[in-house]
């Protein structure tokens, strides 16, 4: 049990440093990161609005997994938001003769095929911690309960 | 408290990762390098670092081409930097 704890306290902070690193990273170098999804053919014009919705939605998920009353829902949409960008760059690999030069920070060094084995390696880990978290005690879970007995 | 100890800690270290690379990667001696493409056309104003030019971001059959956004069909020539009004 205290294991399970131990676990779930890691993969959190390091879904919350990975999170809130990105999401920094990428409103701080904003401009940049707007011209890089620009060149992508699945949002292309839609590059401004992803620009702000992205950081802010990977800052949303590390204040999820922050707070332990919703950190079940966090890690709902870290699983998702993750599976999404595994996706992205897989078809990217596959269907794209041409690709940008583009990340978050430090990922900025890494190259494609790594990019996706980085994505695929947290993909997995998003889902042990919604795994580890299945018992959670949330208080709506406690008022159910409650109501059943 | 206890609880969030970690937490706390996750985003202190993301938020100082963060600022610093940030710092890092601000282009140092001369900023305004400019990108022109194989025909001496202007490719637009383009900021790029030594670290980026030297940086080949190469993934399985694909080369990307040194600096940022500005991608390349493999096997085409690497784009010349140069600084602008030579």
């Amino acid at each position: 049990m205290m294991l399970k704890s131990a676990l779930q306290s890691i993969l959190s902070a390091l879904f919350i440093l990975l999170f809130v690193y990105t999401g920094i990273s990428k409103l701080l170098d904003h401009r940049f990161f707007e011209a890089t999804l620009s060149k992508s053919p699945l949002i292309g014009s839609a590059s401004t609005i992803f620009s702000y919705v992205l950081p802010v939605v990977e800052l949303g998920i590390a204040a999820l997994l922050f707070v332990h009353q919703r950190i079940r829902v966090g890690w709902y949409a870290a699983f998702a938001l993750m599976l999404m960008f595994t996706g992205y760059i897989a078809y990217m690999l596959l269907s794209q003769s041409t690709l940008p030069c583009s990340c978050g920070g430090a990922l900025k060094g890494l190259t494609w095929v790594e990019h996706l084995l980085f994505n695929a390696a947290f993909t997995i880990l998003a889902f042990a911690g919604l795994w580890l978290s299945r018992y959670q005690n949330t208080p709506t879970i406690k008022a159910n309960f409650k109501t059943i007995v | 408290m206890k609880k969030y100890i970690t937490g706390i800690f996750a985003v202190v270290l993301a938020v100082g990762a963060s600022a610093f690379t940030h710092i890092q990667s601000k282009p140092a001696g001369d900023p305004m390098l400019y990108w022109v493409a194989a025909d001496g056309t202007d490719d637009g104003l383009k900021t790029a670092t030594q670290e980026t030019i030297d940086r080949n971001c190469t993934g399985g059959t694909f080369v990307c081409s040194r600096g940022y956004n500005n991608p390349q069909h493999t096997g085409s020539p690497v784009q010349t930097l140069r600084k602008p009004n030579q």
